[in-house]
């Protein structure tokens, strides 16, 4: 059972699409997996609707029934949760937090996002939860950019993942068709990129709550 | 075929739009009787006035994240704030989670 918190205090840094797309990736990979929308713009619902529901899901919440929901969907087999939160949202944000195994801050590679996640920080921080900040909607190619837009990050005190998910127009496409880009386009560089981060996260979420031996 | 379907709060067959109220709000008749005995009292608008102030970001999410970590409402926590800085200026309190 993995549960991750998709949470950025910026707007439009790509959470839903990050959300949809990991969710995704999990049930190709054999998960039951699920998608809690606590955003009253219920753009994820509105993605499960276009779907007519086909896995996998999205269910809404409010934010004071984000844990309730989890625990409940666990019973009923989900293997995999993800919780995708709206911008200014520190109610919600931070009841996903909470529930969460692992936090993924979606975020532009640009000066003004960067900046922005600080608030993001400093509320994963306050929960004491694994976070990693993941590049969204940049170029594919542009090690030297990354490499500072990593660098910032850490001054923060956060890691970034090492999968970034660049800006492809397939995003849009299999968003408009209620598909994920594994679906739209299966084999295509953003099916790979996303399945690429969702195995990346399993590895991490089972390393970190692994029992340890000795202790 | 949905297999978690039960647990939205929206029902999945409606539209989606069709009830955006927040849930607390949406029984005037429930509000008009005010707060009964066992029911959280913080929600109940009727007869009270909102105070609203910006804060910058890091404020609003130290007070969100402190209610939550006492188990407050945001206005739970507004009420027993204002109620400290009452008696700091030398005022009575109100009664502020009342």
């Amino acid at each position: 059972m993995t549960i991750i918190a998709i949470v950025s205090q910026k707007g439009g840094s790509g959470k839903t699409t990050l959300s949809v797309n990991l969710a995704a990736a999990a049930e190709a990979a054999g998960a039951v997996a699920l998608i809690i929308d606590t955003d009253p713009q219920a753009t994820a619902s509105q993605w499960g609707e276009w779907r007519s529901d086909k896995a996998p899901e999205v269910i809404d919440s409010a934010p004071p029934r984000i844990q309730a929901k989890v625990d409940a969907a666990k019973a009923q087999g989900a293997t995999f949760i993800v919780i995708d939160t709206p911008p200014h949202a520190d109610s919600a944000a931070s009841r996903a937090v909470e529930a969460a195994d692992m936090v993924l801050i979606p975020c532009r590679p640009s000066a003004f996002d960067l900046a922005a996640i600080k608030t993001t920080v400093s509320l994963v921080r306050l929960f004491d939860k694994p976070a990693y900040v993941v590049f969204t909607a940049g170029p594919p190619q542009a090690p030297r950019m990354y490499e500072e837009a990593v660098e910032l990050v850490q001054s923060f005190g956060i890691d970034a993942c090492p999968h970034i998910l660049p800006g492809r127009a397939v995003y849009r496409h299999a968003s408009a068709a209620g598909a994920s880009v594994i679906e739209f386009e299966p084999g295509g560089k953003a099916a790979i990129e996303i399945s690429t981060l969702h195995m990346w996260t399993i590895a991490h979420v089972n390393m970190l709550t692994a029992p340890h031996k000795g202790v | 075929m949905s297999r978690f379907a039960n647990l939205a709060d929206k029902s999945k067959v409606k539209q989606a739009r069709e009830d955006m109220t927040p849930k607390p709000f949406a029984a005037p008749a429930a509000q008009l009787a005010g707060p009964t005995k066992g029911q959280p009292t913080s929600n109940g608008r009727a007869g009270r006035k909102a105070i609203a102030a910006y804060f910058s970001p890091e404020m609003s999410l130290a007070m969100h994240v402190c209610a939550r970590k006492h188990g407050l409402s945001l206005q739970e926590l507004m009420g027993e704030a204002f109620d400290d800085v009452l008696r700091k200026y030398g005022q009575s309190p109100v009664g502020g989670r009342a």
